[in-house]
């Protein structure tokens, strides 16, 4: 069978329907702020959001379940952000997110949290989305390993990078270790 | 024990300034209608052409391999000496002689030409102003072989534009310092004065050329396959182009940066090209002189260095 038309029949298939949707019900949320904190941007994290899924549509039979779908999924998400943010408009603006530029429905009133999530937003990207994927999305250093493409001991060493940064950050502001620990 | 405090707080932050973004209620539908409807326009034009040409469909492949092989070959019979010197191209040339004569004509210095994207074709270089700013920077148009110089606003009748009304605004943008300032102001400053000049301000904002992911990600592949450098290398190439062409200090070039997930791979016309991406902040919140984005365009082939684009982001950029 032809390529396109092996799509076609994945892409026919009402079994396939419901399974598409059930993941994007599922996993629309968490991909969706995943893509925001790559992009920056509203709109352009939902263009992502949409593609991956379109993305994951297409290929649903070449998915043989050697990962979770959440690490599938969120591995096509990445790759789908890291394509727009080198695309050739993209590559012209340097979309580091500064409170005054958060989106209107991300501006929260001042508050502990709203000052960690900028301290956050600051960090390198590398260091942010191992930061992201392990603490937020709870993956394993394997699964993330698999998701970047990258050594787990990679993945270990900027773990460890970005835990010491933002504790740094943290200590500055807020004495964190020292009230906490 | 510190690991889950840190992950209890993360989760903490994230779901309080995230809250607001709404899922799509409608996401699934249109994926699986987009899905459907892109393949059965596929199929049937893939189906339609091969039976009406009666032959097996010519596939990308074919002429990867062969354009591969043409690479290969060039590169065995070309030496390589970029890790040595520098080796310029003439596009190179043409490109810095043209920032000479826009500069000589219409004072528009290096910081600001981050105003503008440059586009070039043969001996014909074009400067388009930015973004929202399209249709009061408007676009100029240098021929580096006659040396002329034109700005679309330029003519007998004039439009009540002039150099040297261009000039007062990007001043002040520059003058006013940190980047928060500056982008507010030069937005202010751009408002008022499409307003005074309103007989020109309907001209249609350039956009930039629609670039699909598949096309990028395509070309990155190709080029990626062609190429005889690393990243690494054209890193090295890059931060030496930039130090010689911009005279950056010994300080600067430590603080130069290399954002690694904008620097890539990425086929120009037929030419593989590694376009290591650099940012220098010295000062972090303020513009200091030298800050701002440097892309290198390298040959993946033989290391000439091909262009550099600077960009101080000043126009809304940092």
């Amino acid at each position: 069978m032809k390529g396109g038309e092996q799509q076609m029949d994945v892409v026919k298939d009402p079994d396939n329907h419901s399974r598409m949707t059930d993941m994007v019900n599922q996993y629309q949320g968490m991909l969706l702020h995943m893509c925001y904190f790559y992009l920056h941007e509203e709109d352009l994290a939902r263009d992502a959001v949409q593609d991956t899924f379109l993305k994951a549509y297409r290929s649903l039979d070449s998915f043989r379940g050697e990962c979770s779908e959440k690490t599938w999924l969120t591995q096509i998400a990445i790759n789908t952000c890291k394509s727009i943010r080198r695309s050739a408009w993209m590559r012209y603006f340097d979309r580091r997110v500064t409170p005054e530029e958060m989106p209107e429905s991300f501006v929260m009133p001042e508050s502990e949290e709203s000052d960690i999530m900028y301290d956050i937003m600051e960090l390198p990207s590398k260091l942010k989305e191992v930061l992201l994927l392990y603490y937020w999305q709870d993956m394993s250093v394997s699964e993330i390993s698999q998701i970047l493409g990258i050594a787990q001991s990679s993945v270990s060493r900027r773990l460890k990078q970005a835990r010491d940064k933002l504790h740094a950050v943290l200590d500055r502001r807020y004495q964190y270790g020292r009230s906490q620990r | 024990m510190e690991d889950r405090r840190d992950k209890e707080l993360i989760k903490r932050v994230f779901a309080s300034s995230l809250s607001e973004l709404k899922e799509d209620p409608y996401l699934a539908q249109r994926v699986i209608h987009m899905g459907t409807e892109e393949n059965e326009s596929h199929v049937k034009a893939s189906r339609t052409l091969n039976e009406e040409n009666n032959r097996r469909p010519i596939y990308m492949k074919k002429k990867m391999k062969s354009t591969f092989a043409l690479a290969v070959a060039i590169c065995l019979m070309v030496s390589i000496a970029f890790a040595a010197t520098l080796v310029y191209s003439q596009r190179y040339m043409q490109a810095n002689r043209a920032d000479e004569l826009l500069q000589e004509k219409y004072g528009i210095t290096e910081d600001k030409r981050s105003f503008f994207t440059r586009t070039s074709e043969g001996d014909i270089f074009t400067y388009v102003g930015l973004s929202d700013f399209a249709g009061m920077l408007g676009d100029y148009q240098v021929n580096v072989d006659t040396g002329e110089v034109l700005w679309m606003y330029d003519g007998p009748e004039g439009s009540g534009w002039d150099a040297v009304k261009l000039k007062e605004v990007l001043m002040r943008c520059q003058d006013q310092g940190g980047y928060k300032n500056v982008t507010a102001d030069a937005r202010a400053a751009a408002e008022a004065i499409e307003l005074a000049a309103s007989d020109t301000s309907n001209l249609p904002l350039q956009t930039p050329p629609p670039v699909t992911l598949e096309e990028s990600e395509e070309s990155t592949k190709q080029a990626e396959a062609l190429a005889k450098l690393t990243m690494e290398e054209a890193e090295q190439l890059g931060r030496s182009a930039i130090q010689e062409k911009y005279g950056l200090t010994t300080t600067q070039m430590q603080k130069l940066e290399l954002v690694e997930e904008s620097s890539y791979f990425t086929m120009e016309g037929e030419m593989p090209t590694a376009q290591p991406y650099f940012w220098l902040m010295q000062e972090e919140g303020a513009f200091t002189e030298k800050d701002g984005i440097y892309i290198v365009v390298v040959n993946a082939l033989d290391g000439t260095v091909e262009d550099i684009f600077y960009d101080t982001g000043l126009l809304g950029n940092g």
